[in-house]
């Protein structure tokens, strides 16, 4: 399994990476790796470099901006998982990371990079859609900041310009989120989600949801969140909302679930997660 | 038996070899390096059915640091060989591919990336063909044809059927006929991989003279020597395999292409290294076959059993290894059933070749033939393990092919079961309970040990056997056993082809079944005559002295003594009278061994999602005599662990074209430790009467019943009966809601 050859870069700063973006077409991003390199061992990707940016500390870290959390794209699921920040604020972010992939992959792998990369079946997009996450990103002509729900496109596809380096994820109204959890059903074998669904409740009574895994991309479930939205999650209206929650959806079926599987378990896991922010 | 008297037998010793395994320093095939070492890596088929119209090498042939692009036209006529059906006879199709992942080109290069990067440049111009990849469709009417040649060699049948066995006996309409249940199912099971953990390689390095040595992680180093032999048509003395540690085997490694790699060597004269990637070994290596049974089963209303009908095809893909006879055999034999008829084929497809998976074909089987049992029962108002035990065969019942069954009695393992909690417990909600027999006849070989006295008196015990499974450690201890000197003072060694005795194939559970005697033979040979030098040393008869320890001592006159370290002395110092140590053991142990296992599952199923939990897992199995009860339940758990991927999780997927879907572990789920559950193992010994100490072989059976008996506990969970493998969370699902 030995990959293609290319040229590694380690720039020292954000404003490099984005230079080296620009001087080399076919390169990418290298944070944890734990997408990328597997897909260049198998050649089904052949970049001409890579410019590692795992070790720039400006991209790391999780503090707290007034109402809102800010998390540095280097972040990793273990660095998530053990923020006290985290732990305290938005416990949901730290066990959403103690479900994706093995030990490995939790130690290397990133918050910007999963966002970055959007597998349709990574965990935490549908995870920061819930919890309406802001992406920031950088590039040639400046600072940019993205809506969730604008920043994931399609499967493997955001709104990053080839340019441009995702710095940031920002979480608003940290202590407006009263409930949130992120339950899937997993591969056996990658740990990816056949199904993951996020659902946050907020004090002010809002209800939202996200899908991810069984659809091409992750997505608010926004039948279910008005078909929910004003009224008590009792069993009988989240069991209603649930049923909504293949309406409108696009469902992707595989070797390991069909299409007709997955819309059953996005309803199954949808009804699961909001009998748990019920409380 | 007079187990009191033994010192090392059934003591919980730990492997010798299993410090330098943990740690990585052992040595893998792949870590070996070589001054002037070549690389080869293959250019694979990416059609599963095609002609192959032309092969441009060009641009791959001009990198520099490549040696040689290798194609069909290159190799020798009698490696052109399309009608081999075994891949280590055949090295690059020459005309026709006939499954994804069937070698056309290699490269060689001064360095493996290279050789990687050359192999993506080489262009295959394909004309398709249509594939066909399930086993019914390989037989049906229109399908394409696999192998031409046999047309023209078998033109009374269809030109995809390999063979076709049947078993029959009594009158199994009639049985039919009066039977007061009876059961019916037809189950299609995943072809599945070893799962091994080291991907397959071989180095091959000649010497001046014509000599050719290959290092190999083989089963069967002797049967390498004379396939590299006879294909390269060089003399077995110039052949010398060098057995390397193997990262698991479970019958797959045995060859696959040690003699490509040895022509490369003699080639280039230079040593050659090929180490196929994962992707390569799920695609092109010897899984086990998928498989099509259909069983029918009868029984009277007390609960027995009449008659069975079977019908089993074998999927073996483009070579031709699949178990089909010896599985279908058991398809009832496992059970006294006086009417059978049993038809079992091996059919030709668009997949790579099939081989061995420890208990070949037996786990498939038994999910059929189990889940058929338990239906009957349900049916009949009997419990599982009520009408298990009033059929199962025993010591001295006849199997399908008329052979007696070896002595065992399965009677102490049901109640084993009836006594542990896994069994007979209450369910909670959506669990359930399954129990399911596995039982196989084991392999026999002859075999050959010698042990010789070291200088420092420790004790050198020379085997031929590769050790899979931990065979070292059982043998150490049986050489301590016999001998008399604890098993730190023991040191058991493979040899190579050129040096080691002479031992068979490790797989079929009988390293220790047969090797074992012989060291139990060279070990006491070894012995008499270390009693014998110390007999005519100290003047005493043999009878009045005392072998414990680093010495030799006569009886009641504790200073009188010599040590092993002073006989190795005596029979070795110049001009000495006596010879030196060297006992032999040769055996030829015929008897095949019964070994019986049972295994009992316990579920919860989440019915909304199909999900499975195994809740509780229990193996009993009769081992004869545990030389080592770590390793022989370490063994067990390994082989039920295996039984689960089978059930649950494992399957190699294709789609209509041929092209495999599950090429990596990403995909393809073999268990790990968090889908392990807790394993009760509970050891019967029954003394086998001609195994070392009464041991009987451990490794197959344990893997035959956790898939049906976690079946059957869906089933009991669910009500849903199971009649797919892998039982994937969708299928039982599925089975859920067409109950």
């Amino acid at each position: 399994m030995y990959p293609a050859e290319f040229d590694y870069h380690r720039p020292g700063s954000v404003a490099d990476a984005i230079k080296l973006l620009q001087d080399n077409p076919e390169a990418k991003l290298l944070a944890g790796g734990h997408s990328l390199l597997p897909v260049m061992k198998l050649r089904l990707a052949q970049p001409t470099a890579l410019i590692d940016i795992s070790s720039l500390s400006e991209l790391s870290g999780v503090s707290e901006d007034g109402d809102a959390l800010v998390i540095g794209a280097n972040t990793t699921y273990h660095d998530l998982m053990n923020s006290s920040v985290i732990k305290n604020k938005l416990p949901v972010l730290a066990e959403a990371s103690d479900l994706v992939g093995d030990v490995q992959v939790r130690n290397k792998g990133t918050i910007g990079g999963a966002a970055a990369h959007a597998d349709p079946a990574s965990d935490l997009p549908a995870v920061l859609l819930a919890l309406n996450a802001e992406f920031k990103t950088v590039g040639p002509s400046g600072e940019k900041t993205h809506k969730a729900t604008d920043f994931f496109v399609d499967m493997f596809t955001t709104t990053l310009e080839p340019e441009e380096v995702l710095t940031e994820i920002r979480i608003p109204d940290v202590s407006n989120v009263a409930g949130a959890t992120y339950l899937k059903f997993a591969h056996p074998a990658s740990g990816y989600a056949i199904v993951g669904i996020a659902a946050v409740k907020t004090a002010s009574g809002e209800v939202r949801a996200a899908v991810t895994g069984s659809v091409p991309i992750a997505v608010r479930l926004s039948a279910v969140e008005s078909e929910i939205s004003g009224k008590d999650l009792s069993d009988d209206n989240i069991a209603a909302a649930a049923e909504k929650a293949t309406e409108g959806m696009d469902f992707v079926g595989d070797i390991h679930a069909s299409d007709e599987y997955r819309a059953h378990l996005t309803k199954v896991y949808t009804k699961r997660a909001l009998k748990k922010i019920a409380g | 038996m007079a187990t009191e008297t033994q010192s090392y037998i059934g003591k919980r010793m730990k492997r010798p070899n299993a410090v330098p395994r943990l740690t990585g320093f052992e040595k893998y095939t792949d870590d070996i390096q070589m001054p002037g070492m070549l690389h080869a890596a293959y250019v694979n088929s990416t059609y599963a059915h095609a002609r192959l119209a032309g092969i441009d090498t060009s641009e791959a042939s001009a990198i520099p640091g490549v040696v040689e692009v290798i194609t069909a036209a290159d190799i020798p006529e009698y490696a052109r060989n399309d009608s081999a059906m075994d891949r280590t006879f055949f090295f690059l199709a020459s005309e026709r591919v006939t499954f994804v992942g069937q070698p056309v080109a290699v490269v060689i290069a001064t360095d493996p990336a290279i050789a990687s990067d050359a192999a993506s440049l080489i262009t295959v111009d394909y004309e398709p063909i249509n594939a066909v990849v399930h086993g019914p469709d390989a037989i049906a009417k229109e399908a394409p044809v696999i192998r031409p040649e046999r047309q023209q060699e078998k033109p009374d049948q269809h030109p995809n059927l390999s063979a076709e066995t049947v078993f029959e006996q009594g009158n199994v309409e009639q049985a039919f006929a009066n039977a007061a249940a009876t059961s019916d199912f037809t189950m299609t099971t995943a072809s599945v991989h070893q799962g091994y953990m080291e991907p397959r390689s071989v180095t091959a390095a000649p010497d001046p003279t014509g000599g050719l040595t290959i290092w190999t992680a083989t089963q069967g180093q002797f049967a390498v020597r004379t396939a590299v032999s006879q294909m390269l048509r060089i003399p077995e003395t110039n052949v010398r395999v060098e057995p390397v540690t193997a990262g698991g085997g479970f019958g797959a490694r045995f060859m696959l292409f040690e003699p490509l790699v040895g022509w490369l060597a003699l080639r280039y004269t230079k040593p050659v290294k090929l180490t196929i990637t994962r992707t390569e070994d799920f695609a092109g290596t010897t899984p086990a076959p998928e498989k099509v049974i259909s069983v029918q089963l009868a029984a009277d209303s007390t609960g027995k059993f009449t008659a069975v009908r079977g019908d089993l095809t074998f999927n073996t893909g483009y070579f031709s290894k699949s178990p089909f006879e010896p599985a279908a055999l058991m398809l009832g034999s496992s059970y006294r059933i006086a009417n059978y008829a049993i038809t079992t084929r091996e059919v030709f497809s668009n997949r790579s070749g099939t081989g061995a998976y420890r208990a070949p074909g037996l786990p498939q089987v038994a999910f059929a033939l189990e889940s058929a049992i338990d239906d009957l029962a349900h049916k009949l108002g009997i419990s599982p393990l009520e009408i298990r035990r009033r059929n199962a065969a025993a010591g001295g019942d006849l199997m399908f092919d008329g052979a007696e069954w070896q002595p065992f009695d399965p009677q102490p393992l049901f109640d084993e079961v009836e006594r542990s909690p896994v069994w007979s417990e209450p369910t909670g909600p959506n669990e359930g309970v399954g129990i399911a027999l596995g039982l196989r006849r084991g392999f026999t070989d002859s075999a050959s040990a010698n042990v010789r006295l070291n200088a420092d008196g420790t004790v050198q015990v020379v085997v031929g056997s590769m050790d899979l499974t931990g065979t070292t450690t059982g043998l150490t201890q049986i050489a301590a056993e016999v001998f008399g000197i604890p098993p730190e003072q023991v040191q058991v060694t493979t040899a190579n082809t050129e040096t080691a005795p002479h031992a068979g194939r490790t797989g079929g559970s009988k390293i220790l079944y047969t090797v074992g005697n012989a060291v139990i033979e060279a070990a006491g040979h070894a012995r008499q005559q270390v009693l014998a030098i110390a007999a005519s040393e100290m003047e005493v008869g043999t009878d009045d002295l005392e072998l414990q320890d680093d010495r030799v001592t006569v009886r009641g006159a504790e200073d009188h003594f010599l040590t092993l370290s002073q006989i190795y002395t005596r029979s070795t110092q110049p001009g000495t009278q006596y010879p030196p140590v060297f006992g032999h053991g040769n055996q030829a142990n015929s008897v095949k061994a019964a070994a019986v296992s049972a295994c009992v599952a316990r579920v919860r199923v989440d019915p909304e999602s199909g999900h499975v939990d195994i809740i509780g897992m229990m193996t009993v199995q009769d081992v004869g005599r545990a030389i080592n009860p770590s390793e022989v339940e370490g063994q067990i758990r390994g082989g039920v662990l295996q039984g689960i991927g089978i059930g649950l999780y494992e399957g190699l997927i294709y789609d209509e074209g041929g092209q495999l879907l599950t090429g990596t572990f990403m995909d393809y789920t073999l268990p790990r430790t968090v889908q392990a559950p807790s394993i009760d193992v509970v050891l019967i010994e029954d003394p086998s009467p001609h195994g070392p100490f009464g041991a009987r072989g451990v490794a197959e059976s344990p893997i035959i019943a956790p898939a049906a008996a976690i079946g059957n506990a869906i089933f009991n969970a669910t009500g849903a009966r199971m009649t797919e493998l892998p039982m994937t969370p969708e299928r039982v699902w599925q089975a859920i809601q067409a109950r």
